[in-house]
């Protein structure tokens, strides 16, 4: 999972509430001055591949080994396994 | 206390607290536990009821993801009690913001005055503090997969029956997939305004909002939806509806302890929102409102917010929603003013000076707008566009808070009336540049807990110069048509 921003047109981003394996951060958005705005997202990397078809901008803030630095961090502790 | 704080510790220090300073603070347990059967530990700061004292409720912990405001709600908290006690200012030290790849910015230390901010928010107000709204949900989060989720926001209420959710995204960096097991509800979806938004609303508009490119209804009514779920209806015929147990708690000290003064702390959009978020605010038609049950459907037409040329708009008492903005903005200068830079210093003829103001006052900038709107881009201003996007949402606890203000008028047609007022606001704090949901403890996090304390204290300030009742808004039209 990332952490991303997302650059765009306001409505070609607020679009991207349907791109599935990701949490949209619709609130806050910053006006960058040149007709796009920027948002934040949680990502799979399968999620963004769509949202960059959509012709949208991303910028990987903190890739997975990023977040699951920072996680180990925030909750040290055993990792999990997955459902089988 | 090292942020961020578990459960359990977040408990504890309530404990402490109330036995370190206990001639000014009081550890109150909820009358409900959890679904998991945690108790919910509530904190009653002052020197005193009664007296016409302001009554203040700041909540965190509501949405289980958002680590930063319990832990910086909590701290706050300490620094006051502990200023008080040892007549002394509070103060938070400074940050040093190392992750500009060119250079560093220093966020100064400043300092809130024993007097009067200090003594008159302990001895005018009467204060609760609910830290930790959702600790089924928290400890959740705290959990690795399989049992738990690093993204969980609602709580942890048992799935209404049998589902078959699928798998949550895979989106917990300690690895693993998580089944949706349809438990939890969105607590901030949960309370009275507009619960039943499919009956709130009228059907063409339910079919709009989720079309329309401008427009968002952040609400479900489906326990598979792992964001947004606002809870099952009834259990009985007897009950109207059944709220969480979480929720019942914040309403219970709401209504038992006449709250005029309501923040409900989350993360991390950086704004300070203040009600309605189910329509427009307009100040003309009492008639307009959620009191008004023959709008809802099945047997009234149910609300249109967007309907052309007469949209259904929300009402409230005149010259509340200015007051909300000023007391907004009033915060939002304070927390960019604790940078320790002024509007001078951004237009320092110092490039480095003016490069440094700048940054940190936009990096510590909270517009104050109303909710509905949260989704609009503001610009250095402040200023929404023209035609804001539009972020309809039911069952908000802020706007459950506002409600207390209107009441009902008897007789038929039903209108609404003034009562008391309510100040009610959601605090977003941090930013997406913070670290988002997760902000690391050294580099990101001080900087949140010391927004979150500027702007508290803002919020607490004003407060204790209202005595209650607060000033009246202006005399608006009559409420019978």
């Amino acid at each position: 999972m990332n952490y991303i921003y997302i650059d765009g047109p306001l409505e070609t981003v607020r679009a991207l509430v349907d791109v599935p394996d990701m949490i949209l951060q619709l609130k806050g958005p910053e006006d960058l001055g040149d007709g796009n705005i920027r948002v934040s997202a949680y990502a799979t990397d399968e999620a963004i591949t769509v949202v960059q078809a959509r012709g949208v901008t991303v910028t990987v803030v903190f890739d997975n080994d990023e977040m699951a630095a920072r996680t180990k961090e925030l909750f040290p502790g055993d990792q999990g396994t997955s459902v089988t | 206390m090292a942020y961020p704080s578990k459960v359990t510790e977040i408990d504890q220090r309530l404990t402490d607290l109330a036995t370190q300073y206990s001639a000014i603070c009081t550890r109150i347990e909820s009358d409900q536990t959890t679904w998991e059967d945690r108790p919910m530990g509530f904190l009653q700061i002052g020197t005193g009821t009664g007296g016409g004292r302001p009554r203040i409720l700041i909540v965190a912990g509501v949405h289980a993801r958002e680590l930063a405001p319990p832990d910086a709600l909590l701290t706050f908290v300490s620094k006051l009690l502990d200023a008080y006690q040892n007549k002394k200012p509070i103060v938070y030290e400074k940050f040093v913001d190392t992750r500009p790849v060119d250079h560093n910015t220093l966020y100064k230390r400043f300092t809130i005055p024993f007097s009067p901010d200090v003594q008159d928010i302990i001895e005018k107000t009467e204060l609760y503090v609910l830290p930790m709204a959702n600790p089924d949900g928290r400890v959740y989060v705290e959990t690795p997969p399989p049992n738990g989720f690093l993204m969980w926001r609602k709580n942890r209420r048992p799935a209404p029956g049998p589902l078959s959710c699928g798998m949550l995204p895979d989106l917990d960096p300690r690895g693993g997939l998580v089944r949706n097991d349809g438990a939890g509800v969105d607590l901030n979806r949960n309370f009275d305004v507009g619960w039943d938004f499919k009956n709130f609303y009228s059907d063409s508009f339910l079919t709009t909002a989720r079309t329309a490119a401008n427009v968002g209804l952040g609400v479900s009514d489906d326990p598979c939806d792992w964001s947004l779920f606002h809870g099952p209806p009834a259990s009985s015929a007897q009950v109207s509806r059944t709220r969480e147990p979480e929720t019942q708690n914040i309403v219970d000290i709401i209504i038992e302890k006449k709250i005029n003064f309501y923040m409900d702390v989350h993360s991390a959009a950086g704004q300070i929102l203040f009600p309605w978020v189910v329509a427009v605010n307009q100040e003309t038609d009492p008639g307009n409102s959620f009191q008004n049950t023959d709008l809802d459907q099945p047997t009234g037409p149910g609300r249109d917010p967007l309907a052309s040329p007469a949209p259904y708009q929300e009402w409230v008492p005149p010259g509340v929603t200015a007051q909300h903005q000023a007391l907004g903005d009033l915060m939002r200068d304070k927390i960019m003013d604790s940078t320790g830079y002024t509007a001078d210093d951004a237009a320092s003829s110092n490039p480095l000076v003016a490069k440094i103001a700048t940054e940190a006052r936009k990096n510590s900038r909270y517009c104050a707008i109303q909710s509905l709107f949260s989704d609009a881009p503001p610009d250095a201003q402040c200023r929404l566009p023209s035609s804001p996007t539009l972020d309809f949402e039911t069952g908000g606890s802020d706007d459950f808070a506002f409600s207390r203000q209107i009441g009902k008028n008897p007789g038929s047609p039903i209108t609404a009336k003034a009562l008391d007022p309510v100040f009610a606001f959601t605090f977003e704090c941090g930013r997406r540049t913070d670290g988002g949901f997760q902000p690391k403890a050294k580099t990101e996090y001080p900087k949140i807990e010391r927004e979150v304390g500027m702007g508290l204290a803002t919020f607490l300030s004003f407060a204790a110069g209202l005595r209650a009742p607060v000033p009246a808004p202006p005399p608006g039209p009559s409420p019978t048509p």
